[in-house]
């Protein structure tokens, strides 16, 4: 289940101002006004209240006169209460907002009642939750090698459409605009029709890290098979040659290339060897080897710590839901509004009164809340670690395997070497053996000395990919689009618009609607007339919220759109006098559109409309819930708060 | 009562006056008559127990006497948890009635009208399965007629 918008408020900088603006859920609210009285600030006050990483409220006698800003949330049985500062001083935002959970139907509190104590992010994950986004889900995202972690933020997308973007034939959604985001929309819309598998996020982590053992694996068999990777046996080569002095000592790691020019000038020395220094390279090599082990030790020690707490985390998960559902009855019960009797409805004895029982229950759903709450806080970053720590083990395997070469070669080496008590001799043979290694090494390919577990490796990822294509996310996806796309088409029709008679779809690569005509596809933003982008826009984001609620969606129930009517109007006309009357029946049929799809939805969903033009038709004007006119004074800054002077 | 919060969570009022519901729902269904008390009470109790509503046939039409005989470990869980469940569900029943989801009359108890949604609803499998075991125990109970027969067998007391 998920929430709608009961109320905005806001509060003046001076003591004891607070304004508060209801709206209606499951209904259409519609709120008409001359411009600059701050319709479009419910939008941005919104945004700015659900956890907004910026200050989207714009300049002007909004942010000069409103300190604080609020909005109540509400959903069957539960009341949240989310109220943010304006930025103060140079701050671009404030990052600690007040959250409040209130027994339904409660007023928004005094401004000094207010104590701003939770941080944006928990905040953000409190109101993810509150929305019924599920925390522990990780959605790959589109076109970047991460995992998105879908919040409230990404639930917006379909919820606002602000003034530009209303009848812009360029985006279709909420801040598609902007910079990266549409990749990000694109990455979150499987999961918010509920095409998203929970676990595949995770099989495509492992596959990842299988990808990279393979890579590792190749690296290794390439490095025993060609001349051209600097193998552990070059590394050795190349020491043995440090030893016998025929080159310099070479500081750092040289790489495959940069090996091989070496070993060649250490063919060509001739002259006297000098006494190598008296640091052991064997010694050296074991002493890693031990760093080595204890840190692939340590890693597996920590990964199955993680592991255990994972699993005590979803036990605890499981009894605490079970709980949490049995509390829940409490919604299923009638409750009659006079509970407060404390007779017996039997025997008329004294007993205790069903009001107390309602609040001992609530109380617990309180308790259990919180902890389900940081248990979900937890999970996703324990998931996180471990697939860190599965990664790190991959890497100190490989290292391992490096060094047991680069040892064993040195051995042989050494044990060789040991028995020619003459420098020039010794000299010699390395450069022997460096000679049969640079000759040789297409012969070395024949026969590979590691392991190969190429096969093996390919196999499992097969699988795996195997697995993660038979999950039938995209089938899915293009199953829900398909049905979502009858809806718009159906939508489309009922306002009259342009391409109605084609198929419509909704193309989530592209973000766009496209039309399917005879003569090709047709984008929105080829669809010409104003008229058209806000009819297909309206169809779409409708008929999404129909999907979300039909499906119990995670996605706030509201809709926001501001100024729809822009496209029939006239720069700074107010009235509907200037209005063509086929403009005025095309108003009307769209508000009627949004009313119908309401009813249908039968109260599960809410639109709130902010609206330049004031139509006396009753299709428009008996869903007006505020009038904001230079004639009558209001706004949504009442004039009272502001200096008669600086107005 | 002195209870863990865990089992005033999973025993709370609120949840026993919804079996409750349930039972005089599946017995208004069956019968459309007013339920009886004790049937409202012994379906919420015996649903509440995980071996019993395994234990439960699938069909109304079962024999109810054959059946208890034959599955000694209802009998056996009854003896055992009757009593300490019954406290648990007693308060659950008054919090229905003071809340007007049930109405008492002379005869029985009877839903009151759009109290309680009609379908089945719950957060997890185990609160479906025992909400839907406390409807169909207010079916069956009272098939065989003779309401103390049963409780006779079951062990407990009428």
């Amino acid at each position: 289940m998920t929430f709608q918008i009961q109320a905005v408020t806001i509060y003046g900088k001076q003591p004891g101002q607070m304004r508060t603006v209801p709206f209606k859920p499951g209904a259409l609210n519609i709120i008409t006004g001359d411009s600059r009285r701050g319709k479009s600030a419910l939008l941005t006050i919104i945004d700015y209240c659900l956890a907004s990483s910026d200050y989207p409220v714009k300049a002007g006698k909004v942010r000069d006169y409103v300190g604080t800003y609020a909005v109540t949330l509400t959903k069957p049985g539960q009341q949240l209460f989310v109220a943010r500062r304006a930025p103060e001083g140079k701050a671009a935002v404030s990052t600690v907002l007040c959250i409040l959970t209130q027994a339904p139907g409660t007023p928004p509190p005094d401004a000094d009642e207010l104590q701003f104590t939770t941080p944006q992010d928990t905040a953000k994950d409190i109101l993810s939750s509150f929305c019924g986004i599920d925390t522990t889900v990780r959605v790959p995202a589109v076109g970047k090698n991460i995992l998105i972690a879908p919040s409230i933020r990404h639930a917006l997308f379909f919820c606002f459409q602000a003034q530009n973007e209303v009848a812009n034939s360029n985006v279709l959604f909420h801040s598609q605009g902007e910079e990266w985001r549409p990749n990000t929309i694109r990455g979150v819309i499987p999961y918010f029709l509920g095409a998203v598998d929970r676990e595949q996020a995770l099989l495509q982590n492992k596959l990842r890290n299988l990808r990279k053992e393979l890579a590792d694996h190749q690296a290794v068999l390439n490095a025993s098979a060609e001349l051209t990777a600097a193998s552990g046996q070059a590394r050795a080569l190349l020491t043995e040659a440090v030893e016998a002095g025929l080159v310099p000592a070479q500081p750092g790691d040289p790489t495959a290339d940069e090996i091989l020019p070496i070993l060649r000038t250490a063919m060509e020395y001739t002259g006297p060897a000098e006494s190598p220094g008296d640091d052991d390279p064997l010694a050296e090599l074991h002493t890693h080897r031990n760093e080595l082990r204890r840190l692939f030790a340590r890693t597996r020690a920590e990964t199955a710590d993680l592991k255990q707490a994972l699993t005590e985390n979803s036990d605890f998960t499981d009894q605490a839901t079970e709980q949490r559902a049995r509390l829940a009855s409490l919604d299923l019960l009638n409750q009659d509004a006079d509970t407060g009797r404390d007779r017996c409805p039997v025997c008329d004895s004294t007993v205790t009164s069903a009001n107390e029982t309602i609040t001992g229950i609530l109380r617990d759903l309180a308790y259990l809340d919180d902890d389900l709450q940081a248990i979900r806080t937890d999970t996703p970053a324990i998931r996180r670690l471990i697939a860190e720590r599965e990664h790190r083990l991959q890497e100190l395997r490989s290292d391992l395997a490096r060094n047991q070469e680069e040892i064993n070669e040195l051995t042989t080496a050494l044990r060789r070497t040991e028995r020619e008590s003459d420098d020039l001799r010794r000299g010699a043979i390395v450069q022997g053996r460096i000679s049969l290694y640079l000759d040789t090494a297409a012969q070395l390919a024949a026969a590979p000395r590691v392991q190969d577990r190429r096969e093996a490796l390919r196999e499992q990822i097969a699988r795996l990919e195997q697995q993660l294509s038979d999950s039938t996310q995209d089938d899915r996806l293009t199953s829900f689009l398909s049905l979502i796309n009858q809806q718009i088409r159906k939508k489309a029709r009922a306002l009259d618009l342009e391409f109605s008679d084609s198929p419509i779809r909704l193309d989530v690569n592209r973000l766009t609607v496209i039309a399917d005509t005879m003569g090709g596809p047709v984008h929105l933003k080829n669809m010409g007339s104003a008229e058209n982008a806000l009819g297909y826009h309206v169809s779409t984001m409708l008929s999404l919220h129909e999907w979300f609620a039909e499906h119990q969606r995670p996605v706030p129930r509201t809709l926001i759109l501001d100024q729809p009517s822009q496209v029939y109007f006239p720069e700074e006309a107010t009235g509907e006098e200037e209005l063509q009357s086929s403009d005025r029946q095309h108003l009307l049929k769209l508000f009627e559109t949004l009313q119908a799809t309401l009813e249908e939805l039968d109260g599960a969903m809410q639109i709130i409309v902010v609206e330049h033009a004031d139509l006396s038709d009753p299709a428009f004007s008996r869903h007006v819930t505020e009038r904001w006119r230079r004639s009558n004074g209001s706004a949504l800054v009442p004039s009272s708060w502001m200096d008669p002077e600086g107005d | 009562m002195d209870l863990s919060r865990e089992e005033r969570a999973l025993y709370n009022p609120a949840f026993t006056a919804l079996l409750c519901t349930r039972a005089v729902q599946g017995h208004q269904k069956q019968y459309g008559a007013p339920c009886p008390l004790t049937v409202a009470v012994v379906a919420a109790v015996m649903a509440l127990q995980p071996s019993i509503r395994t234990a439960l046939p699938g069909t109304v039409r079962t024999g109810l006497m054959n059946w208890i005989e034959t599955n000694d470990a209802v009998r056996f869980a009854m003896s055992r948890n009757a009593t300490p469940l019954a406290a648990m569900v007693r308060p659950g029943l008054l919090f229905a009635l003071q809340t007007r989801a049930l109405h008492a009359t002379p005869d029985g108890i009877i839903l009151a009208s759009g109290a309680t949604p009609r379908a089945v609803r719950g957060a997890t499998e185990q609160t479906l399965a025992i909400q839907n075991a406390a409807l169909f125990l207010g079916r069956w109970l009272p098939s065989t007629g003779s309401l103390s027969t049963v409780l006779t067998l079951l062990g407990v007391k009428p």
